[in-house]
Formats: structure tokens, sequence, C-alpha cells
């Protein structure tokens, strides 16, 4: 593996690349003012309530045409970027799913205009270059025309160790007009426990990996980019992928040097100051975009949604992480006013406190996990950029985990808590929209998203490791008032859905052979309209050699629903599941041509009638899977749940139930028991509904619900005489009431709604 | 009429509503750049038209909730059957049925393949007292607050859409369920 890449640079060598000439000892390079530019940006937006103080749109206003020509050339430009560097790498998320992203963005680090591919990454890019500057970057090393910069630390901006970016600052006769970055997920981090940068099992911030940045990796030699070797050898050593990781690595710089090439071509046609000027009538353009659609489609008022998270670190951290060895329920709890003057603020007050595991989401990790979902349901522009951030904020309390504090908490994989954070964002603007009567705006986008990791050591001793995105990139849409969700429907990080080739996969994965990829009958929240039937990753393991483990992540956890609440009766968001058949006689029923198992749900069915043979199984609720060995014809069995589901499931209507048994997709069983509908099958295997019996069973599912549930307030006196005993469900739990309480928001509505005296210890 | 507006008519509000309209047709209203100025106004008028009772909506809070006027000074929460739920500013879950799923075999019930676990959460299914509709579910650890899901800011609604409600007042946009759990407590001592 070559460790030096060149990358021809076609343009003229501008002149920012001068080094200091001061008489005394320093590294400081060209004079940029980045802090005095980020001051005057923020303090212009503070004084007008515009970005950049731009009142008016002059440009855009003057002469459309040249502005959407220029618009456009922009959208071109990163998407070209990104479509051609892919082919320059050679991990399968890149070329085959194009999981990477090129964006344009101002020097203040406001983005511009990003490619399709994973967008998200704009929120983490405007925290990078603030981080610049509180480290001091422009004075040491300094920042040059022709420097190649290099980041990948979730405490300097960035998602998670797995994401690296490579930027470079973009000079003309001397200033700094932009940045242009490429940003992918790459297989592997080098992570201490987890493979395939997927860290669910994470206790401190020194296992997080190879981390690296904001820091200068490579820097232009006449027109040719050059990586700094060190760099590129350190890469190489720290983490388990280091070829894949190297080739990432010149894909970025590719996409990035194409970029930088391109806008300079812009700006020779459109001149500097067009350029300028235009690029930040973009960014406030759609800063009123985003404004006007919570002025114009949302109800005005305040909701509240949460999430709980169970981390179980106890038994397994106990000999080696004491600060970790214990159990965690983690409470993440969103309450978003939604302003009549188009203002969308979140208060996250009553979240739990950071502290030894995975879930800490410093600023950078927070915002790009959010956007995610805000790219997709409020942004809604080809030109993808950070305008939305000035309209929808998030209060993050200190040292909560949504803005940790301390220095030695694991940054291993916030992201992931700010992806959640931006579920409860989107679903609460899709229930507002519902709410203020623009139902085709409406719909829950509560994806799901799974990625699996995996090292081993092939029979030859070769050591390999993987980082799996198959069902990140076809995760469900949640339903809408007026239709169901739907599985593999989207990718929230990536707008191509897209599974990938199995065969792509198996390619880079020669031990994991794909039995199945499937619907999971009757996996999914029931209501009118139900969530997205769920969806089976069925895998077999075939010679791993030596040995191998796999480990999973996901959005849905265990133990507690994904999402807390339902929308208007129907059931919340489920859990995702994966299991493990160790020790079966799967690779004899392969050889034998016989069946083989589709999911867990059949999987377990053929345990029973002894067609399948087990010799132990490893359950886990959700996809927090910590490594786990598998050898030769074990199985794998992932369940993707699919959103919550709307409204009350006997309110719906009565061909939808008979279409989705008529499908396989949900039981008679279950027809008859959650939806109250009555149906019978003929000799041609054709589904008919009984109206009349399904009135009669509809009522007596009203009759049932009357006759078991009581008045809420006896339950509310039950609870709240448990909370005055310290009666709780788990110490966990008690632990959790304990710490968020001490959150002045979230103690206010706590104690307010039981009523409890001020003295109650929780 | 042009095609926007034909788009956008009272007729298909209330098919869209219904779930009678063609996705081609809500699709096409997606794609619309500019939405209906007029649309809340034409969403609860087919609301009203809806229901069999005479109180005004102000605002639709769930699929079968509405927040409706019963005089000045005077919003409650109401189901479409009629029953109604209290001031619209105290959580109406307080004042509904409520079944708690507390054990594994009861949440096997409605969480089919794989559903949550009792050891540290209930599913809460809150039912209207009326109609026995399902208004709400929650799969919350015992000892968390009941969720107030939607408090609406229902003069500011109006007031976008030109109409200032006679009523109109500041202390209408402010939780009021702690004051009800007061009550409770009172009711309790007394």
């Amino acid at each position: 593996m070559s460790t030096t890449t060149e990358v021809n640079a076609t343009v003229q060598e501008s002149n920012g690349s001068a080094a200091s000439t001061s008489a005394a000892p320093s590294l400081k390079g060209a004079d940029i003012g980045l802090g005095r530019r980020i001051e005057e940006f923020d303090a212009a937006l503070e004084r007008t309530g515009h970005l950049y103080g731009l009142e008016r749109l002059e440009l855009m206003e003057e002469d459309p045409i040249k502005f959407d020509k220029f618009q456009w050339q922009l959208f071109a430009a990163v998407n070209s970027a990104r479509e051609t560097s892919k082919y320059v790498s050679g991990s399968p998320a890149a070329v085959g799913m194009a999981e990477l992203v090129d964006m344009l963005a101002l020097p203040e680090g406001e983005v511009v205009a990003a490619s399709a591919g994973l967008a998200g990454h704009i929120g983490s890019f405007p925290v990078i270059a603030r981080t610049m500057i509180e480290r001091g970057c422009e004075d040491n090393p300094g920042i040059r025309d022709g420097d190649i910069w290099g980041c990948n630390d979730s405490r300097a901006g960035c998602p998670h160790p797995t994401d690296m970016y490579t930027y470079l600052p973009v000079f003309h006769e001397g200033e700094l007009v932009c940045w242009v970055a490429g940003a992918n997920h790459v297989a592997d981090s080098g992570h201490s426990i987890c493979a395939g940068g997927v860290s669910m099992y994470s206790p401190t911030t020194y296992c997080d990996g190879f981390t690296y940045g904001p820091m200068k990796i490579g820097e232009r030699v006449g027109d040719v980019y050059v990586h700094h070797k060190p760099f590129l050898q350190m890469m190489d050593s720290r983490t388990r992928t280091g070829s894949l990781n190297i080739l990432d690595e010149k894909m970025r710089l590719t996409g990035a040097v194409m970029l930088r090439e391109r806008v300079l071509q812009i700006i020779d046609d459109f001149g500097v100051e067009y350029f300028t000027r235009a690029a930040r009538e973009v960014l406030e353009r759609e800063r009123r975009a985003i404004a006007g659609r919570f002025q114009d489609w949302m109800m005005p008022g305040t909701y509240r949604t949460m999430f709980f998270r169970p981390i179980q670190y106890r038994e397994l951290m106990a000999s080696l992480y004491p600060q970790s060895a214990k159990n965690w329920i983690t409470h993440h709890i969103h309450t978003m006013t939604i302003t009549p003057e188009g203002r969308c603020n979140v208060d996250l007050s009553g979240t739990s406190s950071q502290d030894y595991h995975w879930q800490n989401a410093f600023e950078g990790p927070f915002k790009m996990g959010v956007t995610f979902s805000s790219i997709g349901f409020i942004g809604r522009t080809p030109l993808v950029n950070t305008s939305m951030f000035h309209v929808i904020e998030h209060e993050r309390p200190p040292g909560s985990l949504v803005n940790p504090t301390r220095e030695d908490v694991s940054a291993a994989f916030g992201n992931a808590v700010g992806a959640m954070h931006g579920v409860l964002d989107a679903r609460t603007w899709g229930f507002s929209a519902f709410l203020r009567g623009f139902l085709e705006e409406s719909y829950l986008l509560e994806h799901d998203w799974e990625l699996f990791g995996g090292e081993g050591m092939g029979e030859q001793g070769n050591p390999w490791a993987i980082g799996d995105f198959t069902y990140e990139g076809a995760e469900p849409r949640g339903p809408s008032p007026w239709r169901d969700g739907e599985p593999m429907t989207l990718g929230a990080g990536n707008p191509e859905a897209d599974w990938g080739e199995v065969e792509e996969w198996e390619y880079v994965e020669p031990p994991l052979l794909v039995i199945s990829r499937s619907l999971i009958p009757d996996f999914c929240a029931h209501g009118r309209h139900r969530g997205a039937i769920g969806v089976a990753l069925t895998q077999m393991v075939c010679d791993p050699g030596a040995y191998l483990t796999i480990n999973d992540c996901g959005f849905a956890g265990s133990k507690m629903q994904a999402v807390s609440v339902g929308v208007c009766g129907g059931y919340p968001h489920i859990n995702s599941k994966t299991m493990f058949f160790h020790d079966t006689n799967a690779a004899e029923l392969a050889e034998k041509s016989a069946h083989l198992p589709a999911d867990f749900v059949e999987a377990r069915r053929m345990i029973e009638d002894g067609s399948l043979t087990v010799g132990r199984i490893s359950e886990f609720g959700g996809h927090e899977t910590p490594p786990t060995e598998v050898k030769h014809g074990d199985l794998i069995c992932r369940g993707h749940h699919a959103g919550s589901a709307w409204g009350d499931p006997i309110d719906r209507k009565i061909d939808l139930v008979l279409n989705d048994v008529q499908k396989r997709w949900i039981s008679a069983e279950i027809a008859k028991s959650i939806y109250g509908v009555v149906l019978s099958e003929d000799a041609e295997g054709v589904w008919h509904a009984d109206e009349d019996a399904t009135a009669r069973t509809r009522d007596e599912i009203r009759a049932s619900r009357k006759g078991r549930a009581k008045p809420a307030r006896e339950v509310w006196e039950e609870e709240r005489s448990w909370l005055l005993e310290g009666k709780h469900p788990a110490e966990e739990i008690h632990e959790m009431f304990q710490d968020t309480t001490s959150y002045e928001g979230w103690h206010d509505v706590f104690f307010g709604f039981w009523r409890l005296p001020a003295d109650t210890e929780l | 009429m042009s095609e926007n507006e034909q788009l956008t008519s009272k007729e298909n509000i209330r098919r869209l509503v219904e779930g009678e309209l063609p996705l081609d047709v809500i699709h096409e209203m997606i794609r619309m750049t500019t939405k209906d100025e007029d649309r809340f106004v034409k969403y609860l008028e087919v609301l009203q038209e809806k229901v069999d009772w005479d109180e005004e909506i102000l605002a639709r809070i769930s699929d079968h909730l509405y927040v409706v006027s019963k005089g000045p000074g005077d919003r409650v929460v109401k189901c479409d059957c009629g029953h109604e739920l209290g001031d619209y500013r105290v959580n109406w879950k307080m004042e509904a049925l409520l079944y708690c799923r507390r054990t594994e075999e009861e949440i096997k019930e409605v969480f089919t393949v794989h559903g949550p676990d009792p050891e540290y959460v209930e599913v809460r299914e809150f039912y209207c007292p009326g109609c026995q509709a399902q208004l709400a579910v929650e799969v919350v650890p015992p000892g968390y607050p009941f969720v107030f899901e939607v408090l609406p800011d229902i003069d500011a609604v109006h007031a976008a859409n030109g109409r200032q409600l006679e009523d109109a007042a500041e202390d209408w946009f402010q939780d009021r369920t702690p004051e009800r759990a007061a009550e409770w407590i009172e009711e309790v001592n007394a």
C-alpha cells in the first residue's frame, strides 16, 4: 500500500501561501482573521436577525437569472466532486453506496452547499471551524493556501471517529474565501473494543480509537497535493482497516481538490465579491424559507416527546473498567416550542448526565445527528446548508449527555444520540403540521438505522475488519395521518436509499453469507396507520478462520421503546432485535439445499419443530450488541423495526387490514385481536372480510377497554404513592429519576405533576 | 379557480382528512411551492362538519380530540364522541381512562413480535371515557409523569390566520396541569 497521495491540482497557485515573515519564531500563516469573522457573523445575526445582516437579498432580486445560474453551479460543483471522487475509494460504503459528502463552506464555517450523500455532516463543519479558533490553529500551525486539514475528533466537532474529514482553505488573491471539504464514514477507526466504529461499548475517551485534528495532514507542493506520510502511516497502523481508510482519505482529498478547482473557476466567472455576497444570500434565503415553514405550516405551541436507552455494562465492564461497571437507563427529554414568529426552540433539560458510557454527545456530533432528520423534513433544498441552525435551537444543559463538560468521558458515538433527538424533532414537526391542517406534509420521520462491525483473522493469519452499512442505507419511514409506514424507503443520512449489493458486501465480508433480506410478519407498531413492517437481515457464518467477532449498534434500544410515545393512540416505535444462533446445523442444511430461516421468528419456529438445531442463543433486545464471537454455521438474525403507528388500531380501514393479511404482512390472528377485523381465507387462498363480525369484534374491544381501565386519577394516586415510598421498578430507573430531576426545568415538571413535597428524596 | 385552488379546495381537504384523496393528488399538494393561506380555516370547517355537536372547534390536538370554545373564557378538550376532558391547558390524560400493561403477557398482546421489558416500563393506554377510543399510548417507567404531548398556542394560530379570538389572553398558553394535580391533593386531604 502506497502511503503517499498525489492528486493533480490544475489550478493556479494563489497568493495566500506565503509563510510568516515575522522575525520572531512563529508558525502563523496567512492573516485570515477567522475569529474576527465569526464574531462579526454572530453579532450581525444578533443585531438584525438576518444571516450576515442581510435585510435584502439584492443579488437575487436584481438579477434572478444570474443568481440561479450561480446557485446551480454550486450544486453541480459539490455533486460532481462526490460522484467522481467516490471511485478513488475501495470501500463498499463509499463506492457502492456513496456514503460520502462534499461540502462548500464560507470562512465562518457556514455550509452553503453540500452534495447528496452524508449531508448531515453540514451540522459539524461550523463547529470544526470554531474549534480551530479556540485551539489557536491560525497561530500554530497557521492556516495557509495549499494546506490539507483533517479531523475526526468528536470534541472538535466531528460526529464520531469513524467519520473523517479532509478539508482545504480556498484563498483568492490572499484572502480566505471559503472551505471545501470531503467527509465519509470509514470502515474502522481503531476503537479499542468495537470494530467498525460502531462503538456502543465505550467506557472512556481513551477507548475512542484513532482520533485526530483539526490538524494539518498535508500540503500542496507545486500543483500536487501531498499527504504527510506519518499521518497516513498512523492511519494505517492505528485502525483495523488501514488500506481502505487510506483509499478513503485519498477519495476525500480528491473531492476537496476538485471542488476547490471548480470554486475558483466560479469565482473567476462571477467575481469574488459576487461569490461571497451571493453565497451569503443563499444562506439567508434558506433561513427565511425554513422559518416560513414553521410559521405557515405548523401549529405554534409546546410539544413533549422522549426516549429512554438502556446501557448494560455492569457485568461486561466489571473487571476492566470499574467506573463503567453499572447499568443505566438514560432519559432523553425533548420539549419543543414552535413560536408564531417561526422559531423552533428545543429544551433538553432533564436529559441524563454525562457518564462513562457511549452516549455523550458533544456539540458537533449532536448537531450532525439532528441534521439527518432536519434536512429531509424542513431543509428541503438542493443546496443543503446550515441556515437551519439559525432557526432551530437546541438548549443543551451543560453536564448532560447532550452537552458533556468532562474530558474523560467517551466521545465515540455521540452522533447517534443526536440522530435520536433528530427523530424527535422531525416527528414533532410532522405532528404539528397535522394540527395545522397540512396533512400532506405530515409524516413521522422515525427513521431507524443500524450498523454492524466485525473483526477477525482469516485462515492464513490475515486480520481483517469491517463496518457494514446495509441497514443504514435502507431505513423505514414512519406513517402519516393518511398512509402507513414503509420499509426500506430512505437513508436519512443519505438521500439515496440503498441496501448496497449483497455481493459487494460479501466480497469484503467473506465469512458472512447473506441468506435473507425480507419482511417479518406482524413486526410493526400497530395503529390506524401502522408503522412499516420490520425488515430482516439474516446471515450465516462460513469459514471465519481463526476467530470472528461481530458487534452491532443502532437506533432502537433494547428493553424500552425506541420512542416512548405513539401518535394519536397508535403504539410507539418498537425495539429492534439481534439474535445470534450458535452451533447450529445451518451449514448442513445449506449443503442439502434445505430451507434456512429468513428471520429470527422463523428460526425460533424451526427450532421448535426440530428442523434447526442450536447449541445456544445470544439474544439482544436492540442492536446494542457487544463483540460476540461467531463460528462456522452460526446464524446472525437482525430485525429492523419501523416507526410509531398513527391512531387507534380499531379505526383502521378494513380494506387496509385485508390487504396486509393477503400479503402476509399481518397474520389473521393479529388482524382480529388488535384491529378487530374478522377475516377468512377461501380455497384459492384469497382472504375476505366479514364486516358484521368486524363491527361486533370492535364493539367487544371497546367494551374490554372500558372493563379493564381505571380513571387516570387512580393510577396517578397509585404511582405517586410509589414515588413517596421510594418504590421503583429497577435501580436504574431510581437513579435516572434522581439524576434528571437535578436539572431545574425537568424537576419542576416532575415534581409539579406529582405534587411531591420539595424534600422528597426520589 | 386556479389549479392550486382546485388542488387545495375544501372538498380535497375533506377527502385528505378522510383518507380518500388519491396519492397522486397528495403528491401534487406536496410539490406546491406556496401553500394555500386559508388552509387552517378550511381544515377547521371540515372538522366542524364531521362532528355532531355545536361548540366551535378552535384547534385539533389528536385524531379524536379538539379544543373547543364553550363560550368566552371557557376552552375545553372534547372528543368527537362528545365527551369532554376539561380545560385544554391541563393535560387531558388526567381525565381519561387508563389501562397499564405491566406484565410480559399483557405487553405481548400489543407488541406482538418483540416488546419492551416490564422490568423497566409499563405500557399506558389512554381511552376516552365516552367512546373508549384509544387516544394515546405511552411506554414509560412507572412513576414517570403523564406526557403532556401538546399545548397549542391557540390565540397565536388564529391571529396568524387574521382572527383575534374574542377571549384572547396571555394566560391561555400555560400548562395548568400542576394546578389540577394540586386540586386532587386537596380533595384527598379534605
